[in-house]
């Protein structure tokens, strides 16, 4: 009788205790998943950052030697631009290639200044986060370029 | 006490404390994962925000640069229609901030430098010659530099003058 006593309150026990250390379990995992999903926002938002600044640097860099901004996307990412005017958008997919689905949108503006000896010219590259609700900036550069009659500076 | 007794004492239940224990110390273990995991991928952000940053610095720089030689190859342009191409354009040049101009064989060797940030600048160094417009001027040096580290910025070293 007495051992059946003490093996009921053993059990009590042992049954509190897995009570209480699930919800201490769950309180804590909660927590920590809560530091793994900001860390993996984190990440692919800096990875995302991190492409933009790819495109626009070689976009820039395309763009400071030859002056033109067809010529510069061509270059920087396969995507043909015929009809630019002054400004366009063109989507990109999540790998920063030329999309349909647009998740990535990237935005040029470019301004002409008509000088006394050429063409100094400046563009502006965004990139844009398309993937939620509201477009997100990601990235954005300012570059120049200089057409002395003929060819750009670099 | 017999056999039957002692394997209901021993082997039966888990004991009180032992749940406790192992999850303590995986909750501990998970929790010094999440937070290296963070740590990790918020110092990569922060280096990434730099490069991202300096990159910024760089192209605004030399869009300032490639604006001052659009303004120099202009002054070039006018310096053609005087008596003297060198002197003219010198001149012409000294008017402008920050640019300093010196006489060549065959032409005129203009220096300017456009700030990055504190600690580099972008070193600019073109010749211009008395030519027709896409040939008037070459590029020599167009890169950036370190800024010269003030004396204060060294720790002085002790050389054993005082012992002396």
């Amino acid at each position: 009788m007495i051992r059946l006593k003490v093996n009921r309150r053993s059990n009590v026990l042992l049954y509190a205790e897995m009570i209480i250390a699930l919800l201490f379990f769950v309180i804590s995992f909660a927590v920590i998943i809560r530091v793994f999903a900001s860390a993996d926002s984190l990440e692919r938002r800096s990875r995302q950052r991190q492409s933009a600044a790819l495109c626009a640097q070689s976009i820039a860099e395309a763009y400071s030697v030859s002056g033109d901004v067809q010529k510069a996307v061509s270059l920087a990412l396969g995507a043909d631009l015929r009809d630019f005017t002054g400004s366009a958008e063109i989507g990109l997919d999540s790998g920063f290639y030329p999309a349909d689905s647009s998740d990535v949108i990237l935005r040029l503006d470019e301004q002409k200044q008509d000088t006394a000896a050429g063409i100094y010219s400046e563009l502006v590259v965004e990139f844009f986060d398309n993937s939620g609700d509201d477009e997100e900036l990601i990235y954005s550069l300012k570059c120049g370029a200089y057409v002395p009659g003929g060819a750009a500076v670099g | 006490m017999d056999n039957t007794e002692k394997k209901g004492r021993s082997g039966g239940t888990v004991g009180v404390g032992y749940i406790s224990i192992m999850l303590i110390f995986t909750v501990i273990c998970l929790t010094i994962f999440a937070v290296l995991s963070f740590q990790a991928v918020y110092s990569s952000d922060k280096m990434t925000s730099r490069s991202d940053g300096f990159t910024q610095q760089y192209y605004t720089a030399d869009m300032e640069a490639k604006k001052t030689l659009s303004k120099l190859d202009g002054l070039a342009a006018e310096a053609l229609d005087g008596f003297s191409f060198e002197d003219g354009f010198i001149e012409a040049v000294s008017g402008v901030e920050g640019v300093s101009a010196a006489r060549i064989a065959g032409g005129v060797r203009v220096e300017f430098s456009q700030a990055i940030n504190e600690r580099q600048t972008l070193a600019v160094s073109v010749v211009f010659f008395s030519a027709p417009s896409g040939e008037r001027f070459r590029i020599e040096k167009w890169n950036s530099t370190e800024k010269e580290i003030s004396g204060e910025s060294h720790p002085s070293v002790w050389d054993g003058g005082d012992l002396v």
